[in-house]
């Protein structure tokens, strides 16, 4: 039986439930794999196995058994996000054929899992930009406000506008070299925070909230099986709101997390 | 929005509170009238700058009024206004309105490319902006503002009328 027929068998006894057999049939069709890597190092053999391994974590987050958690389920549905996208960097090829499958398990796993908020002793971290916009921060950014004392001609150094005697034109060229406008002495007015900033990067991408204020926002259950068990805090307002995730790509996946893409 | 009003020179100057020699009224084509800071110093917004150049250049009987101790005003929003224009002699107004319709369409562009780098921004909004001018032989004050589409297109009609 080839490795194509071994997976193809794995995927049909998966879908038909029969799990305990799918994951023989993984099992084997990897070991397969992984055997032809090792003999034969290649992209194609290691972009087989990796993405054969993807598979094969993504199908067994999908059930537990008895002694698992939903943390087990949850760090196999990282490992299998983390494969795939080992093997999308693997070429530009690779990236465009598993960009649909990395989007749809990620999308998968923030709405089954939720995603891990990063806490220390003191701190909740917000960096998620759908969770930012529903607390609000998504509509502001930041703006700067100055004065500068000069607008420096920089063909002849003169003020561009008050000095008479400046004739050059900015955007023209003199002598090859272009007149620009040199601003200088300059003085800071203000930072506003403003729902219009003139650079819409200047955006709020991190919130740091005090514990204490986070927690309070919580139901009290919540946080006492969060704390006797030791569970991660975990977000759910995709699923909750039944918000489509797809602003989060791999990469974003695991920066807001504040867990490693890396294996 | 566009406000029209038809009043004499002084009576504007009065209740903008702003002083002009008569001899700079006389003596120019054009004047250009920075805003002031805290009533006091005056300022144009960095972004205009080039087109103030321009102008300077086209028409030579231009003086910007009062022009001791100008600053540069770069308020990184996405709110523009020029000074107000004293247009003095008809010839200067549509290559006054010409070059600040030039200007509004770079501000335009300028947000059509941010716009296309990033689609998904909701920070992103067409910027604001304001116009004013005042054409000394017709008596009349204009006061154009709106987001920079909007303004360009009243500019545009305004720019085919006498």
């Amino acid at each position: 039986m080839s490795v194509f027929e071994i997976l193809s068998r794995a995927r049909l006894l998966a879908r038909k439930g029969e799990v305990l057999e799918a994951e023989k049939k993984y099992l084997q069709a990897i070991g397969l794999l992984e055997k032809e890597a090792n003999e034969r190092p290649s992209r194609e053999t290691k972009a087989e196995l990796w993405s054969t391994k993807a598979e094969y974590l993504n199908f067994r987050a999908s059930f537990c058994t008895e002694n698992e958690t939903i943390d087990d389920a949850r760090n196999r549905m990282m490992e299998s996000i983390r494969l795939l996208l080992r093997t999308s960097k693997l070429s530009t090829e690779y990236e465009k054929h598993f960009a649909p499958a990395l989007k749809s398990i990620v999308a998968n796993a923030i709405l089954v899992f939720g995603c891990i908020l990063p806490e220390d002793d003191t701190h909740v971290y917000v960096e998620c930009p759908i969770k930012l916009k529903n607390m609000g921060a998504g509509s502001f950014g930041f703006s700067i406000g100055a004065f500068s004392e000069k607008a420096g001609c920089t063909i002849c150094g003169r003020d561009i506008l008050t000095d008479p005697s400046c004739t050059h034109i900015v955007g023209q060229s003199y002598d090859g070299k272009m007149c620009e406008i040199a601003f200088s002495g300059f003085q800071l007015d203000h930072v506003s925070l403003t729902d219009h900033p003139l650079d819409p990067r200047c955006k709020i991408t991190k919130l740091t909230i005090p514990k204490k204020e986070f927690y309070e926002g919580l139901p009290r259950e919540q946080i006492e099986l969060k704390e006797r068990s030791k569970l991660p805090l975990v977000c759910h307002l995709c699923k909750e709101e039944g918000i489509e995730p797809s602003e989060i790509n791999a990469e974003t996946y695991f920066r807001i997390q504040h867990i490693s893409s890396e294996q | 929005m566009i406000v029209t009003q038809v009043c004499e020179l002084k009576d504007l100057l009065e209740k903008e509170k702003i002083e002009i020699p008569q001899e700079v009224l006389k003596k120019n084509d054009l004047v250009i009238v920075p805003s002031k800071r805290n009533t006091e110093r005056p300022y144009v917004d960095v972004s205009i700058v080039p087109t103030l150049k321009e102008m300077k250049r086209d028409i030579p009987k231009t003086e910007i009024y009062p022009a001791e101790n100008l600053e540069y005003k770069d308020f990184r929003s996405a709110d523009f206004q020029t000074p107000l224009f004293i247009i003095l002699e008809d010839y200067v107004r549509p290559i006054v309105l010409a070059l600040i319709a030039r200007w509004i369409g770079n501000i335009i562009s300028e947000h059509l490319a941010r716009k296309k780098a990033d689609p998904e921004n909701k920070l992103l909004k067409e910027p604001a902006v304001r116009v004013r001018f005042y054409q000394d032989k017709a008596k009349k004050y204009f006061e154009i503002e709106g987001n920079a589409t909007a303004v360009q297109e009243i500019e545009k009609d305004l720019l085919k009328q006498d």
